[in-house]
């Protein structure tokens, strides 16, 4: 039924059958007799399926869940974050899978590939163990207007100068100059104020990622993923805004981050042990400290961006550390 | 403000979900899993509802000014949306999403096989009902968090 209910539209013939198919919410560590007391999407019963001290937690399923209700993938979202949570809290850190990964071969089969996967996963576990991922992002609410810019910088004092004396042609080619020293200026400030907090907090966590400033883009690509639409190259964490000087080009991306009286300066990503959250909650609170600054600080997640592909990648993006290519992969 | 800067479940959470679910954790490579990756023809439904899913997202996925967040929270089983602050003000509200939409869909209401939505048997913090919406968010979203906004 939970097939029926998933995809009340979609030709049937197009997808691929799921015979005896198991969803699966994460690995933890865990022995054969372990159980989780909990309900999964759809009312479905939860069932921790151990191997080798590798439990998965999953349910039983037929298809891939599949809506165009934007309520139903957020009940269905939170619901696989709930399993999730309530697996972290039996079990510890656990390692979550992509919402909507579904294993074939009903509980045999995915014993089996527990029994393989055993040398992938048990590191990985106890790496993570005590671990969490925690979301950092920093909101500026008075950005310094255009004028303290000009009032810093020669070269905009320049442009703005010979802007007063040009003629109207010239003016507006020079206006775009402007402009665009002027969004350089900015980005750079960002990139100065996001390097030093990276680098703060790297002291405490294990890892620290910058994620895009706008968690659209993100969203988006995952939507094109199979297009391989999902990884961009390395020097790009900021590339939405600065890449394109084109006044036009670039708001969209830009107005993401940015609204009429605020404008996030980076979103971060920590992979951080439980115990070293108060320090980063110190760092972060001397950066709320600064007017005007809003810091937005949650956790303790379980560490998807830190959960590894597992398997041959032929399906991998090649090359440029892309978006399934292992525990960093979110390095942009 | 609290003494040390806690991390929080509260406020952004669900853009984080969203963001975490749909792009992050392990991702199986191999025949033996399908995922939304795989191909064309795997969560296009999905894939499309996440596509206008942008929009919210990208305000964090506000709701709309005026929005009865029991009522999303009761339309999406789930009572922790009700402890969501109320949104700051979309910037243009006329291009968020919609949450309340999910109140057509009663497939959780009114089919039997699905009764543990409703609160039943368990033990978990599920119950779509108000009351337990309240006393259900210790674990899960403790709301030790004033929001510094």
């Amino acid at each position: 039924m939970t097939t029926d209910e998933a995809t009340p539209d979609t030709d049937a013939a197009d997808i691929p059958e799921i015979n005896d198919g198991r969803y699966l919410y994460c690995v933890v560590q865990a022995e054969s007799d372990a159980q989780l007391e909990t309900t999964g999407i759809d009312g479905e019963s939860v069932s921790v399926v151990a191997e080798n001290g590798i439990g998965a937690v999953v349910h039983a399923c037929d298809g891939l869940y599949d809506t165009d209700d934007l309520g139903q993938i957020q009940r269905w979202l939170i619901r696989h974050q709930t399993v999730v949570d309530a697996a972290g809290e039996a079990f510890g850190t656990p390692v979550p899978f992509q919402f909507d990964t579904i294993l074939r071969g009903g509980e045999a089969g995915l014993r089996e590939w527990l029994r393989e996967e055993t040398d992938t996963l048990q590191p990985v576990l106890s790496e993570l163990a005590g671990h969490w991922e925690y979301r950092v992002e920093v909101v500026e609410y008075d950005s310094p207007d255009d004028e303290t810019l000009v009032n810093q910088d020669e070269r905009l004092s320049e442009l703005d100068a010979q802007i007063e004396e040009a003629s109207e042609g010239q003016a507006f080619l020079l206006e775009k100059q402007f402009d665009q020293r002027l969004t350089e200026l900015r980005a750079a400030r960002r990139e100065t104020m996001t390097a030093e907090l990276e680098t703060e907090l790297a002291e405490e966590a294990r890892e620290v990622h910058t994620l895009e400033r706008s968690p659209a883009s993100e969203i988006s690509k995952v939507a094109g993923r199979d297009r391989g639409g999902s990884s961009r190259d390395g020097d790009d964490d900021d590339d939405t805004d600065t890449d394109s000087p084109g006044d036009d080009g670039d708001s969209e991306a830009e107005n993401n981050a940015t609204t009429a009286d605020s404008e996030t300066i980076c979103r971060l990503t920590l992979l951080a042990h439980e115990d070293s959250e108060d320090e980063i909650g110190s760092i972060l609170d001397d950066v709320a400290a600064e007017d005007g600054i809003e810091v937005r600080f949650t956790g303790p997640w379980p560490p998807y961006t830190f959960a590894p592909a597992i398997g041959d990648d032929e399906n991998n993006d090649d090359g440029d550390g892309g978006d399934t290519g292992g525990p960093a992969r979110v390095g942009r | 403000m609290p003494d040390s800067f806690q991390p929080s479940r509260q406020q952004s959470d669900l853009a984080d979900i969203v963001e975490m679910l749909l792009d992050k954790g392990i991702v199986i490579n191999a025949d033996i899993a399908v995922s939304i990756g795989d191909t064309q023809l795997l969560g296009i439904q999905l894939r499309a509802a996440i596509a206008s899913f942008e929009t919210a997202a990208k305000y964090g996925l506000e709701f709309p000014e005026g929005t009865d967040m029991q009522r999303v929270a009761e339309a999406a089983g789930d009572p922790e949306l009700a402890e969501m602050e109320r949104p700051k003000p979309a910037i243009d509200p006329t291009r968020g999403v919609n949450v309340t939409a999910a109140d057509d869909d009663d497939d959780d209401d009114g089919s039997d096989d699905d009764g543990d939505e409703a609160g039943g048997d368990d033990g978990d913090d599920d119950a779509s009902d108000d009351e337990t919406a309240q006393d259900d968010t210790d674990d899960e979203t403790a709301a030790d968090t004033e929001g510094d906004e």
